[in-house]
């Protein structure tokens, strides 16, 4: 940790002058005091859930009930949540809001059914909605709630196949430009989060099963597999052109990246995800930020794992094709350090 | 350790070495090698046994005990939040 009296003395010793903002910074919590928060606000929240089901016994049954609560625990949540109180008070704000967004979810699932788009288009468009409430934790949640749904929305809507690339231009978006706006730098990290774990739990939930959600629903799908790898590609191009601006990298240099990017797009037609989480990987890194880094690990073994646990292959296929993508990339690495070994001293 | 804590034929002796894990786990992390993670870690562990044993004791079958549960956890999370943050400030030089 950064010593702070002897960072301002020397840069005062310097003829730096620092101005009274920056020289007591507000405590930051880490990201797993968050976690421990949020967590236990959503297992609060289905307690909450009990207590109003209990309640209203005879009378919870009808739509506009579960409605009429719903909107009445977020609006009553939206105010404490909009200006800070207490560490007690908040958390109960954002159970409320949890157990409200849960309520008005079965309202929409009666009126609507699961099975419509329109379902999903609603709950994206709730959740991106409460991203205006200014609270880290609770933005985080919303925004990776409402990526999975957007998900699920385009899934629904005949676009499985570029669903999550959407979300990860989401995150990449949110992650390229976190630095640009210092107004908006906690807004833009904390969809950032959002959108990086919405990205996680898909891999983990397509991994687990749950892809019946994704791909095996009657809609007729209008994007192709091949559609979504060439846009994570393009992605990937992006964010690579947006890191590495001020560097100013070589044609041959560009040659080389792109080559591994459709390298990577290649690896991930047969391990779903893997340059998705690859791309969350290279924004960590550039942002130094361990925990980015620490959820974009995580996808890239759901993604390996996700692939090896496929049952449409035999497994020496399988690892096979493991061990050649794994091959192919460490004899890049070992390209890159032979064709520019000035960048790698 | 959760199973064995709040299963209902759990040996006694769980009851004494979880404590004693606490205890030895609090002492090395946040005296001997400080790690605010692992303190995090006993916290939401801590709360997990004192709740699910509330839940145990109390039962949930109205109305008032899950507002009472839900009141609870929260309280238990906002005290550990506050302490973790109190204990980070006091690392902080």
């Amino acid at each position: 940790m950064t010593n702070q009296p002897l960072l301002h003395k020397t840069l005062r010793d310097a003829g730096i002058n620092i101005s009274h903002e920056y020289s007591s910074p507000a405590y930051e919590s880490p990201w797993f005091i968050k976690f421990l928060i949020g967590f236990s606000a959503w297992v609060a929240s289905w307690f909450l859930i009990g207590f109003v089901v209990l309640s209203l016994k005879p009378s919870i049954n009808s739509t506009e009930t579960f409605m009429a609560v719903g909107a009445v625990l977020l609006t009553v949540s939206s105010i404490i949540l909009y200006r800070p109180r207490n560490e007690f008070v908040d958390n109960l704000a954002l159970a409320f809001s949890l157990a409200g967004q849960i309520f008005l979810a079965f309202a929409l699932q009666t009126m609507l059914s699961w099975q419509n788009p329109e379902f999903w288009w609603a709950l994206t468009l709730m959740q991106l909605t409460l991203c205006a409430i200014p609270n880290f934790i609770h933005r985080v949640t919303v925004s990776a709630f409402a990526g999975i749904t957007l998900a699920i929305a385009l899934a629904h809507s005949g676009a499985a196949y570029i669903a999550t690339v959407l979300v990860l231009a989401m995150g990449a978006f949110t992650w390229s430009y976190e630095l640009k706006h210092k107004h908006w730098m906690r807004f833009y990290q904390a969809v950032g989060f959002g959108t990086a774990a919405a990205l996680l739990l898909i891999q983990y939930g397509l991994r687990f099963n749950a892809g019946t959600i994704f791909y095996a629903i009657p809609t007729q799908q209008w994007a192709t597999p091949a559609m979504g790898e060439l846009l994570t590609v393009f992605i990937a191009t992006a964010v690579l052109w947006h890191i590495t601006r001020r560097v100013q990298l070589s044609g041959n240099q560009w040659a080389f990246a792109l080559g591994v990017l459709a390298l990577l797009g290649v690896a991930s037609g047969f391990a779903y995800g893997l340059l998705q989480a690859t791309v969350l990987l290279v924004l960590g890194f550039y942002g130094g930020n361990r925990v980015l880094m620490g959820l974009a690990t995580l996808a890239l073994i759901a993604a390996i794992s996700s692939y090896y646990y496929l049952l449409d292959t035999t497994l020496l296929i399988k690892s096979a094709t493991l061990l050649a993508i794994g091959a192919v990339l460490l004899l890049t690495r070992v390209a890159y350090r032979r064709l520019w070994p000035e960048e790698n001293p | 350790m959760l199973h064995y804590l709040v299963s209902d034929n759990q040996h006694p002796i769980i009851a004494v070495i979880y404590p004693l894990l606490l205890a030895v786990g609090y002492w090395v992390y946040r005296h001997w090698r400080f790690d605010l993670l692992m303190l995090a870690g006993g916290c939401l562990s801590c709360i997990a046994v004192i709740q699910t044993l509330l839940v145990k004791a109390l039962g949930g079958s109205d109305a008032g005990l899950f507002l009472l549960h839900a009141l609870l956890l929260l309280g238990q999370a906002s005290i550990a939040s506050i302490w973790l943050k109190h204990v980070q400030k006091g690392q902080t030089p």
